[in-house]
């Protein structure tokens, strides 16, 4: 058997790279953390054995800037980059340059980064292997173009930008005169997310379920799927919740469904892992959309109910070893549902929140696992993804997974900013959700922003009169006012201080 | 004993104060309550159990976090608060009595800070509830922020491609 790697560099931030640290640690491997000057506090450059500074906050010249990346790795002595996702994850001029400095891109290789990743390619792909796919242009459009195809597939139609992903740059379109102000809006989002204006245009599917299928894929050309994951609860293309299995799947489907998927990454001579995503339609037809060509954020679902490490078999894989398991061995094994925890306020159409993080108490409990980089006085800043944490609750059946996510949600405390947590307690809790009757205008549709429960607002009166009046008294100002500039610690230490005092 | 005015998402609340053995009354409305109360030592949380009498055992436990000046955190949400002494609660009212006005005007201010990515209103212009005014670009989305009522644009603050900080007025409307 091959050896593994000794040092591995993780060329991202946040809880990513803490999850990518754990595997290391599990495998023996010494983790090298990246950061730029913004995450100098964070977390996972204190976990890792080793820190470098990249450069300032600004992604392109930190954590996007390949130069620094490969040298500080050669530096540093590693023998691979685990890129994680977003940032340089699906980037194939660095996995390249991975390859000229020496170093194994934990990824697909190059070739299949182009295949698979980019997402004409990847239809292309599809379409020879005999996948279908919805109907639409075959490659970028020009206005001109996007207005024909529209008026032959019939609206409503969806544009996107050909370089993305997570659903930037892309906009409905349910009628003609709509279509001029969407292409600029999708082009102009598409430009400053990947440098990159190209759209596509294809029929949009309604209502339609997201379901995408896991594979793992070694250098012998052994693949395998990892079954589906359910990702329909989403807002503006952006997921929010997953869940494996999916409510509306069967043996028959994902069986059909994940033989797709492995015809696709067979014919992009696709390596590592990788997510096959597809439209479900109310009919049970189902299309392709895209690969994923990384670890994709809702790993944990497909890992909490297989038991397979994804993460750990990456790194297995990129280091010439064979899959740890063939088809056969891959087995689901209850529900499990994730909730992403983003920085953004439910209650204003999600918009980003910043702030800094006064007080934090992270779940636990039986079938619960909580991926973040949070730490007590994080300053959340809007340099970067707003993505703060992910939890996760297994449980041996959908009703279960719920009940304890609920509990979960209930005790996470991130107090200082706004949190998309009032948002997935209200949708755990909605009939409609439980029942899985759902689709991908589910926000839209349904969300009426935050309930608050009837008795909140007398209990927030009563613990704030009670505050005020027990408060101990400094001078005439009120004796705690954490003001934003202020340290927590300090702020912290006056609380115990006035406390004893 | 010791009354306050407390001001909590959009409502009021009288809520009247009393020491007792062992803890506090208080009086909400119709409710009322022995407070048993505590200052976490590590962070700025309090824990408060609700008792229905004086001598009941123990009762409602409640838990929040005070999250800055004006700002307390219970149940997961976050919420403005305001608590002020009846007698300043009672001097205010007479003020603000002085003070109102006919229907003032409202400010866009930016949610957070970013990019203007576009401008889609002019002053002077009349505008529709949930009509877009401006575009900003932050986290490499771009939002839209739109009218809160109908109105008439009175200015402009903002031009496309200008930096913005949060709560920075890009808009007014009358």
């Amino acid at each position: 058997m091959k050896g593994l790697f000794s040092r591995i560099l993780i060329a991202n931030r946040g809880e990513i790279a803490v999850r990518v640290i754990r595997a290391c640690r599990e495998l023996g491997i010494s983790p090298v953390a990246v950061y730029s000057e913004a995450d100098r506090q964070a977390l996972h450059v204190r976990l890792a054995d080793e820190a470098y500074l990249l450069g300032p906050a600004l992604a392109r010249e930190s954590y996007l800037n390949i130069g620094r990346i490969i040298e500080v790795a050669r530096r540093c002595g590693a023998e691979a980059i685990h890129p994680g996702y977003g940032f340089l994850s699906e980037n194939p001029e660095f996995a390249e340059a991975c390859v000229r400095a020496g170093l194994v891109f934990i990824g697909p290789p190059p070739e299949a980064l182009r295949a698979a990743g980019e997402k004409t390619a990847a239809k292309e792909l599809a379409r020879k292997v005999g996948v279908p796919l919805v109907p639409g242009s075959e490659g970028p459009v020009s206005d001109q173009e996007a207005a024909e195809l529209a008026r032959k597939v019939g609206y409503p139609v969806v544009v996107k930008a050909a370089a993305g992903g997570g659903g930037k740059g892309m906009r409905i379109v349910r009628s003609a005169e709509e279509l001029p102000s969407a292409l600029q809006l999708a082009r102009s989002e598409a430009l400053a997310a990947f440098g990159d204006d190209s759209v596509y245009i294809e029929k949009y599917i309604d209502p339609a379920r997201h379901i995408e299928i896991q594979v793992l894929c070694d250098g012998y050309g052994n693949c395998i799927h990892l079954g589906e994951r359910e990702c329909s609860i989403q807002r503006r293309y952006q997921k929010l919740i997953e869940e494996s299995p999916s409510p509306v799947m069967d043996p028959d489907l994902r069986a059909q469904m994940g033989e797709a998927a492995l015809a696709i990454v067979r014919a992009a001579g696709y390596v590592n892992a990788g997510t096959c995503e597809f439209l479900v339609g109310p009919d049970r037809k189902f299309y392709f959309l895209e690969v994923n060509a990384r670890i994709q954020v809702e790993h944990p679902v497909t890992e909490m109910v297989t038991g397979v490490d994804l993460v750990a078999e990456q790194i297995k894989v990129a280091a010439g070893r064979r899959l740890s398991l063939s088809q056969k061995d891959v087995v689901q094994r209850g529900w499990a549902i994730e909730c992403r925890v983003y920085a953004e306020d439910p209650d204003n159409n999600f918009l980003p929140s910043a702030g800094r993080i006064l007080a934090l108490r992270e779940p636990s409990g039986p079938g619960i696992r909580v991926d973040s980089g949070l730490y007590p006085g994080q300053r959340v800043t809007i340099d970067y993804d707003p993505m703060l944490s992910k939890v996760i609750a297994w449980g041996r059946d959908r009703k279960e997974a719920i009940a304890r996510m609920l509990q979960a949600l209930a005790e996470y405390d991130v107090v200082g900013l706004k949190t998309t947590i009032p948002f997935h307690r209200a949708v755990l809790a909605d009939p409609r959700f439980q029942a899985g009757e759902f689709d991908t205008n589910y926000v839209a549709k349904h969300w009426p922003g935050v309930i608050l429960p009837e008795d909140l607002l007398l209990k927030a009166a009563v613990a704030a009169a009670v505050e005020y009046h027990t408060r101990p008294k400094v001078g005439s100002k009120p004796a705690v006012s954490p003001r934003a500039a202020e340290s927590p610690w300090k702020l912290a230490g006056r609380w115990a201080a006035l406390r004893g005092g | 004993m010791a009354e306050y005015l407390v001001r909590v998402g959009g409502q009021e609340f009288k809520v009247v104060v009393e020491e007792a053995p062992g803890g506090l009354k208080v009086r909400v409305g119709a409710d009322e309550f022995f407070v048993e109360f505590l200052r976490l030592e590590a962070e700025p949380r309090l824990s408060l159990i609700l008792k229905p009498a004086l001598e009941a055992e123990g009762g409602r436990s409640l838990e929040a976090v005070w999250a800055g000046e004006n700002r307390i955190y219970l149940d997961g949400v976050s919420l403005e608060v305001e608590v002020l002494p009846a007698r300043l609660a009672a001097l205010e009212q007479v003020r603000l009595g002085q003070e109102k006005a006919s229907l003032q005007p409202v400010e866009i201010k930016a949610p957070m800070p970013g990019l203007v990515v576009r401008v889609e209103a002019e002053a002077g212009q009349a505008v529709r509830r949930g009509q877009v005014l401006v575009v900003l670009q932050a986290m490499k989305m771009e939002n839209e922020l739109s009218a809160p009522r109908d109105g008439t644009v009175r200015e402009v603050r903002v031009k496309p491609g200008q930096a913005v900080e949060h709560g920075e007025v890009l808009a007014v409307l009358q």
